[in-house]
């Protein structure tokens, strides 16, 4: 455990070495602020759906970003070799860069949250508080997938651009199989497959959430990809020695 | 190269087997141990503990036959989930008193009969086939359900936030014999407006009652014509009490002194004619049934009450129509609704027209009042004449008006009550009415001078608050005036199982400067104080590079 902190600790502090997560916050808040306020006083409703409708595809162009780095880096630069010398495991060094991504994107949850108060401040009858933390759970959870995800595709390449376009191609896919967009398409022939992609779609899940309901099906689907994609990426990496 | 090519087999039919492991899991995750937490504020998605009474007083097995296709159609899937969600919490709260099925008919004729029989029919939704045309899928979405020898269809599922409703009315209505009675009264309620097709109408209300699906058989009564209310009646609903004679004042009376339910909705004031835009100037009701009311606990101070929280009219200004907020239509927010009145408690505002206070008579003897609604801290009365121009002066009005503050607009009144008509002390006596035959229609020495059961009189001082226009621009209304007929009629079993809308949550009002500054303070701000930490650190760490820099160069 002490290894995975210090793994842990060695990456989180990179990242606020490095300018790629000032970038990625400031990008994120500016956008998603904007665009929730531009109707907001129009539409002079206290929710947060719009944000939280939106995360994901943020997210999608966003958390790549911050995992391009992760292992393409390591092995374009060569320090994996020097880090797989060190005392720890490839699954210990696995999940401490994982959680290192993690905290980050509970930072850049955090700092949403200003915009949360402020919305409930302004509202007549405040904010319902328990949708409100469904909706960050799901946007949690969600993000973290995203980032084990990104996570695996990045201990393929050394290229980091390849690493960025393969995750936001891979996710995006993960996230419109279960859209009605493919499943009225898949449906016309293989009808039987539909509940199958709509439980494989990463944004089914999330949708529960969004109304304020939590669901342990939904929990155990997110657990389940996370880890599925860090066994994955040990996996990859662990593979490295073979060749 | 053999010992890596193994290690890959090895390796690869190892993720295989994990995956195909989570698979499982999933599946038995979906299907067997799965539990739902509803966070939202009023639980919409979460079967009420009405419901749960319901099926926990269940005697007998209720068995709920779902006739609904596997090849659904994308659009109908969600609300597949949702239903099965929602059927899945019956099962669970019944203890075993409750079996839910489910049958495919497909393309079995027999089936197909048998659903129909049962009252579920094969529905057309059009979807898009393989050619990307629009062609016409025929497919099963409704249920039976079956108890002892009585069946209910529900034909087909249109919005599962209603299944909840309908389902358990229906349980209801297997316990019942037969449909409970409600008289529904309404009298005429605009003077100057009679005759001319303006009288607000209430046949909304009337058909969400006792409709095909209602649970109410509903006896509209005639006030002018009608002298005493029939017999076998559950409760009454008096929407406008104006034209109400004395013998059916008395008859109200002792139908609430013997226990009854009753909900009064009455007009505080009455158009004497129109200017341009609709609206013009009105009085103060003439007395209908005040003075009775009075005798029961509750007295209307007949000025209206208008409330800076309210919601928007739309009227005409010359060639334009125009919406803005209309402050003699009061909107009561979660703050002035009583949530621990089974009937409010669902709702999260509620518009009420034209209004007036209520006021509590002070010697109340047996009979408890409680608030039901009140207006916002910022409102104000208006005195009679009243003016109903939505552009009028509202500040000016606001600065002049002697009374300010939290208006009660709903009571409602339990126990034991008095006779408004007892001889002994009051002027009013046991009126002489006549049937068709000549037979009196009321015995002096059969008369109630005291309650002899628990009745129940809600008083609104709005009765257009229910009407047609009304529940149609805000459905919330219909909700609490079906809401309170459930109440009235079968006591607490169904309150609060219709379906809430979702709480509007209207913002502060803010000027144009106020918006701005709030807007750019959150999109500039946060990422400045940002930039400004990662300044800092980088000049930290910079200055900690010279010192070293310094130190060595030494």
């Amino acid at each position: 455990m002490s290894k995975i902190a210090a793994v842990w600790r060695r990456e989180f502090r990179q990242f606020w070495l490095s300018p790629v997560a000032y970038i990625v916050i400031c990008v994120f808040l500016v956008i998603s602020t904007w665009l929730f306020m531009k109707g907001f006083f129009i539409v002079n409703d206290a929710s947060m759906d719009q944000l939280f409708g939106l995360i994901p595809w943020f997210f999608l162009f966003l958390l790549p970003a911050l995992t391009m780095r992760q292992w393409a880096e390591e092995q374009a630069s060569g320090t994996i070799e020097l880090l797989m010398t060190q005392p720890v495991s490839e699954r210990e060094v696995v999940w401490g860069k994982y959680l290192s991504t993690v905290t980050l994107l509970a930072v850049i949850l955090i700092l949403t949250v200003p915009l949360t108060l402020t919305v409930s401040a302004l509202s007549q009858n405040g904010l319902d508080g328990g949708v409100v933390f469904a909706n960050y759970l799901g946007a949690f959870l969600l993000g973290s997938a995203f980032l084990a995800i990104g996570g695996w595709i990045s201990s393929f390449t050394r290229n980091q651009i390849i690493a960025f376009i393969l995750s936001i191609a891979v996710i995006f896919g993960l996230i419109i199989v279960g859209e009605s967009m493919v499943t009225i398409f898949i449906g016309k022939g293989a009808s039987w497959l539909v509940p199958a992609l709509e439980y494989i779609g990463l944004r089914q899940h999330y949708g529960s959430m969004q109304r304020g309901v939590i669901d342990t099906r939904d929990l155990f689907y997110y657990v389940s990809v996370i880890w599925l994609f860090l066994y994955l990426t040990t996996r990859a990496v662990e593979s490295r020695r073979w060749s | 190269m053999n010992n890596k090519l193994s290690r890959q087999s090895g390796n690869f039919t190892e993720i295989i087997i994990v995956v195909l492991i989570l698979a499982v899991l999933s599946f038995l995750s979906y299907r067997l141990a799965w539990s739902r937490f509803d966070l939202t504020e009023k639980k919409q998605y979460t079967i009420s503990k009405s419901t749960k009474d319901v099926l926990h007083s269940l005697d007998d097995t209720v068995d709920i036959e779902v006739f609904m296709s596997r090849d659904l159609p994308p659009q109908v899937v969600t609300m597949a989930s949702e239903v099965r969600n929602k059927l899945d919490e019956y099962v669970r709260y019944g203890n075993g008193k409750v079996k839910v099925r489910y049958t495919d008919p497909a393309d079995d004729e027999k089936e197909k009969e048998r659903a129909a029989s049962l009252g579920v029919q094969e529905l057309q939704l059009q979807v898009i086939d393989k050619g990307s045309q629009l062609t016409v899928k025929k497919i099963f979405f409704g249920l039976v359900m079956n108890f002892v020898d009585k069946s209910e269809p529900i034909p087909q599922i249109v919005d599962p936030t209603t299944m909840e409703y309908d389902l358990t009315s229906r349980l209801v209505k297997f316990s019942m014999g037969e449909k409970p009675k409600i008289a529904f009264f309404k009298g005429p309620l605009v003077i100057g407006q009679q005759g001319q097709g303006n009288e607000p109408q209430y046949n909304a209300l009337n058909q969400v009652l006792g409709g095909a699906d209602g649970l109410y058989e509903i006896v509209n009564i005639d006030p002018q014509a009608d002298k005493k209310l029939p017999d076998g009646l559950k409760a009454v609903i008096i929407a406008g009490a104006f034209g109400m004679s004395d013998s059916m004042k008395y008859s109200l009376d002792q139908f609430l002194l013997g226990g009854g339910q009753v909900l009064l909705m009455i007009d505080p004031m009455m158009e004497t004619g129109q200017q341009m835009g609709g609206l013009g100037q009105a009085f103060p009701a003439l007395p209908t049934i005040e003075d009775q009311i009075e005798k029961y606990g509750i007295t209307l101070n007949k000025k209206l009450v208008a409330d800076q929280a309210c919601a928007n009219a739309q009227f005409r200004a010359g060639i334009f129509t125009l919406q803005q907020p209309y402050l003699l239509w009061p909107k009561i927010g979660p703050q002035g609704l009583n949530s621990e009145v089974g009937p409010i408690a669902p709702l999260t505002d509620l518009v009420i027209p034209w209004c007036c206070p209520l006021k509590p008579v002070e010697d109340l003897g047996g009979v408890k009042l409680t608030k039901l609604f009140e207006t916002s801290g910022q409102a104000f009365l208006l005195d009679s004449p009243f003016d109903l121009d939505p552009q009028q002066d509202w500040k000016f009005k606001l600065t002049t008006s002697t009374e300010k503050g939290r208006f009660v607009v709903g009571y409602m009144a339990t126990g034991t009550f008095k006779s408004a008509f007892d001889g002994s002390k009051e002027t009013l006596n046991v009126p002489s009415a006549t049937g068709d035959n000549g037979e009196q229609l009321f015995n002096p020495a059969n008369q109630l001078k005291e309650g002899n059961g628990q009745g129940r009189l809600i008083v609104v001082s709005s009765a257009k608050m229910i009407s047609d226009d009304f529940m149609q621009q805000y459905p919330i209304n219909r909700l609490f005036a079906a809401n309170m007929a459930d109440m009235l009629a079968l006591g607490d079993q169904l309150a609060g199982i219709r379906s809430a809308p979702v709480v509007s949550r209207p913002l502060k009002s803010l000027n144009e400067a106020q918006q701005q500054f709030i807007r750019w303070s959150l999109v500039l701000g946060l990422p400045l104080l940002l930039c400004l930490f990662g300044l800092l650190l980088w000049w930290l760490r910079n200055q900690g590079r010279k010192a070293i820099q310094a130190r060595y160069a030494e």
